[in-house]
């Protein structure tokens, strides 16, 4: 003891001050240094493929760019693709295009929720991580759906926007984007409902579909306005089909007549709300919607699901129920603040 | 070890021993459980004090979190946010319109009353600033906010800056966080501004300040680089710890030794922030109960050393103190002076030795007395012995016989009786020495009993009869004659004839019997009654010297007695009418050859 207390004293400095470890505490988590990149991140990083409904429209370009962001800032590999035509067979072709490829995961709005199934059980068969976003396939095929909206929310909610303009009476026309796009549908069906639940007066007069084709979309239009003279309102679902809508409307001097509500991006929409053709249109943000695939597809390949609650840095949280990622809630634009976004 | 314990006084190895069993043991046993105690504690709060600044480090993630949580209020408010997208305003009034709309929402939102520990808010977008806050507050740079965090992409993160990073200050130096957050457009992607939460540090203040309850205690939170965001003292607040790099661990509790004195250190890492809580407090702060404790043992202890020493010294002293007296008596005696008494009342080994002591100085100053007493009576009666070894009545008488045979002309009996004398005279006075040989004895017996055969002639006879070898032993001089002298006057008194005889024998050794030679002198005299021999053998017992008619005998028996002791000596025997038998036994004393 004492000896110990003397080498001590002549081991060291008489100035420095000695420092003697009485505990340690272990207990504590470990001290998670803060921005410490992923464990993976040294490796490949992770492939994910973004799959769109269709390629070269402003909605999925919108979307492409959220992805990328967080490519960017997830440090993944993106590979965004999609068909030239939006049905299932290109779609499928992608798909296989894909699976050849070797990516870790695919992120794809189903065009049909039937027929791509079997390449994308294939897809998951090889491995590889399979989900969907914008639009459902059937829950077998894919581990989660990443939705922008709640189809049942947004289906009132489009409804009340209709009503509300057209003084909850009134003949209207749909246009919807495909007619075997699940979201589409399902979004018709809540329309349908919440109109039989409160809007008596009101009368879904004829139904047209675009396949997600602008040219298809505007010659529709035209059908539609030229078949029913007393149409009054008109509700345009998928992105391209409000502006095809609105621009017949002007092309037949129907302003004041026929109103235009739907599902749409503000950019495309921005000239028809100001000039009160469209007086609402409502959307959420693509470009949140594929930053926040993104984000999930990766935290899948890292093993975690998502859970209710959950907050995505940069989106907000998210809910999480039965397989189906809810981003948020739509947003309305209106000559009003449509000037805010920029998408 | 023995020799040289055996070097020490007594009173020094009790002292000594009394160290070693009693104060060395203590003060050793005392010395550890205390450095043993002291550790435990210092072990205990180690451990423990961790645990707390562990939960107190997530208590302040949880409020830190709870004012992260609030920037994200921004989102709720559809105005603020329309406002913030506004890049351009085509007239003054629809900024200032703006403004008046989100400063009412911060004030409402965040200084309200809710949220007591925001102290201002500020949102700077597009080279606008909307502030609302509670202190007047000065030198906010709102183009350049935080000098060196110019261009940093928060994203959805957030950052906290210590005052020493800005430049803005609070009336009354408030000490303050600020929480920086950038506020994301979602939807468009895009990053629409940045909101600054000014936070005082009293939330910091309500967790920390019940873990310093103690004064002697600082608890203080600092970032990687030292730089102190909280401390109990508010002084130190915004001031560097230069001492952070020399911690030694992230996690857990280490003492710091320096010429100050020792200090405990415990410190946790937020993993929120990575900020460190650090505790400090001195060791003797913590071991000041004990500290109080160990003064007392110590006084206790000196107290306690102080008795016992004492009744250790007392003991000894005691012990020491009559060993030192009989030391000094000893010497006394040893120098001559038997008169000496130890006093003692003890009656434990020391008082027995004392009483054993008291005896024997006793016993040897009696054996003294009584060996300087029969010495003296020895020189008495040997003068006695030598005064009367020739009667002058004898010496009358002879001479008178030698006159009537002058006159008578018997020329021979004359000159016989003159030699006979002379040799009488020259054997009593020239030799000095106590004893002669037996030869010797009986010449000058024969020679007085010669004599008084020429004075009383046929009335007396005599035969001498010895079986020794006379020559080769000794016997006290004058022991014969006294007993002649009896035998004639008590044999002639009464009647006209007497005979004596003496027989001389040698007693061989005995087992009991350490050998003797026997004279035995026989006459047949009156002899003497029974008183008379009672009276006579009373007289032989009593050593001291009369001159009366036995004065004779009693002087041979003493000089035996006291120069041989009993049972030698003389003894007699004598029946009235028949005469009397005188016993001289002299143990054997062999001739050495002829004295110088």
């Amino acid at each position: 003891m004492l000896l110990a207390a003397l080498v001590c004293a002549c081991g060291r400095q008489p100035d420095e001050p000695r420092y003697e470890i009485v505990y340690i505490d272990h207990s504590g988590p470990p001290v998670v240094e803060q921005n410490e990149p992923p464990a993976e991140a040294s490796e490949r990083p992770f492939k994910i493929a973004l799959v769109s409904k269709i390629s070269g429209i402003a909605y999925f370009n919108v979307a492409e760019e959220g992805a990328m962001e967080a490519a960017r800032d997830l440090g993944v590999e993106l590979v965004s693709t999609g068909p030239r035509v939006a049905d299932a067979r290109h779609q499928i072709e992608v798909v296989e295009n894909l699976i050849r490829q070797g990516v870790d995961a695919i992120a794809i709005a189903a065009n049909d929720p039937e027929s791509l199934a079997p390449v994308m059980l294939k897809a998951r068969e090889q491995g590889i991580e399979v989900i969907t976003w914008d639009s459902d396939s059937v829950p077998e095929a894919r581990t989660f759906f990443v939705s922008q909206v709640d189809a049942e929310t947004l289906g009132r909610h489009l409804m009340d926007l209709l009503a509300s303009h057209m003084n909850e009476r009134g003949r209207y026309a749909i246009m919807t984007g495909s007619e075997t796009a699940l979201n589409l549908n399902e979004w018709i069906h809540w329309m349908e409902v919440q109109r039989s639940e409160y809007y008596p007066e009101m009368e879904l007069v004829d139904m047209a579909a675009n396949d997600e084709d602008p040219e298809k979309a505007y010659r529709e239009a035209l059908r539609l306005l030229d078949e029913h003279p007393d149409l009054e309102g008109l509700v345009g679902i998928a992105s391209i089909s409000p502006p095809a809508l609105a621009k017949a409307v002007v092309d037949r001097g129907r302003e004041g007549e026929v109103l235009v509500v739907g599902v749409s991006t503000p950019e495309l929409m921005r000239p028809y709300i100001k000039s009160g053709v469209a007086p609402v249109i409502t959307l959420w943000s693509p470009k949140k919607l594929g930053y926040l695939t993104v984000y999930l597809a990766k935290q899948l390949l890292e093993g975690r699901m998502p859970y209710d609650g959950q907050r995505i840095p940069e989106v907000g949280d998210i809910r999480y129920r039965n397989g189906v990622v809810i981003m948020g809630e739509p947003l309305d634009f209106t000559k009003e603040n449509v000037d805010e976004y920029h998408f | 070890m023995n020799t040289i314990f055996n070097r020490y006084r007594f009173t020094s190895k009790l002292m000594i021993t009394y160290l070693l069993l009693t104060v060395i043991p203590i003060s050793l046993l005392g010395y550890f459980s205390f450095v043993q105690y002291t550790r435990s504690i210092e072990t205990q709060v180690g451990k423990y004090v961790p645990r707390i600044l562990h939960q107190a480090n997530a208590n302040i993630d949880r409020a830190l979190e709870e004012f992260i949580k609030l920037t994200d209020l921004i989102y709720s408010s559809r105005e603020v946010m329309t406002a913030l997208r506004t890049v351009s305003y085509p007239s003054q009034s629809e900024f200032l319109q703006d403004r008046f709309t989100v400063e009412s929402f911060l004030s409402q939102t965040y200084l309200s009353g809710n949220y007591r520990d925001v102290l201002a808010v500020f949102i700077v977008s597009e080279n606008r600033l909307f502030a609302n806050s509670r202190l007047a507050y000065a030198d906010f740079d709102f183009q350049n906010p935080v000098p060196y965090g110019r261009g940093f992409d928060l994203r959805d993160k957030f950052r906290i800056v210590l005052p020493d990073e800005t430049n803005l200050r609070f009336e009354g130096d408030v000490p303050y966080l600020l929480i920086v957050r950038q506020i994301a457009d979602f939807d468009n992607r895009r990053s629409l501004g940045t909101l600054f939460l000014a936070v005082t540090l009293g939330f910091m203040d309500d967790i920390l300040q019940d873990i310093a309850e103690r004064e002697a205690a600082n608890l203080w939170v600092m970032n990687d680089d030292g730089r102190i965001v909280y401390h109990t003292d508010p002084e130190m607040i915004g001031t560097f710890y230069p001492d952070v790099y020399r911690f030694p661990i992230k996690s857990g509790s280490f003492k710091k030794t320096d010429g100050g004195g020792a200090e405990l250190f415990s410190v946790s890492v937020s993993q929120l922030t990575g900020w460190t809580l650090v505790h400090q407090i001195p060791i003797k702060a913590l071991t000041s109960l004990t500290d109080r404790t160990l003064n007392a043992v110590i006084v206790i202890f000196v107290l306690f050393v102080i008795v016992t020493g004492s009744i250790s010294i007392f003991i000894a002293w005691n012990f020491t103190r009559p060993l030192n007296r009989l030391s000094r008596l000893m010497r006394d005696v040893q120098r001559g002076n038997f008169e000496v008494d130890f006093q003692i009342d003890s009656r434990d080994e020391v008082g027995m030795l004392a009483h054993r002591f008291n005896d024997m100085v006793k016993e040897i100053r009696n054996l003294i007395r009584e060996n300087y007493q029969i010495e003296l009576k020895q020189k008495e009666a040997e003068l006695y012995a030598l005064q009367f070894q020739i009667n002058p009545h004898f010496m009358y008488n002879t001479l008178e016989a030698i006159a009537m045979s002058v006159e008578d002309g018997e020329k021979e009996k004359v000159v016989e009786m003159v030699t006979l004398l002379g040799r009488m005279l020259r054997f009593s006075l020239s030799n000095r020495r106590r004893t002669v040989t037996i030869a010797e004895e009986i010449r000058h017996a024969e020679d007085y009993l010669r004599i008084q055969k020429y004075r009383f002639e046929d009335a007396l006879e005599y035969d001498i009869r010895s079986s020794i070898e006379a020559d080769r032993y000794e016997t006290p001089k004058f022991v014969l004659q006294p007993v002649l002298e009896n035998g004639i006057k008590h044999g002639l008194e009464h009647r006209k004839r007497v005979r004596i005889e003496i027989d001389i024998v040698k007693l061989p050794e005995g087992p009991e019997h350490p050998g003797a030679i026997r004279f035995v002198i026989r006459d047949n005299g009156i002899g003497m009654s029974p008183e008379q021999l009672a009276q006579v053998r009373r007289k032989l017992q009593d050593l001291s010297f009369r001159r009366d008619s036995s004065f004779g005998l009693a002087n041979v028996h003493s000089r035996i007695v006291l120069t041989y002791g009993k049972p030698f000596g003389l003894m007699i025997d004598s029946r009235e009418g028949q005469g009397t038998e005188t016993t001289i036994v002299i143990p054997i004393l062999p001739h050495e050859g002829e004295q110088p």
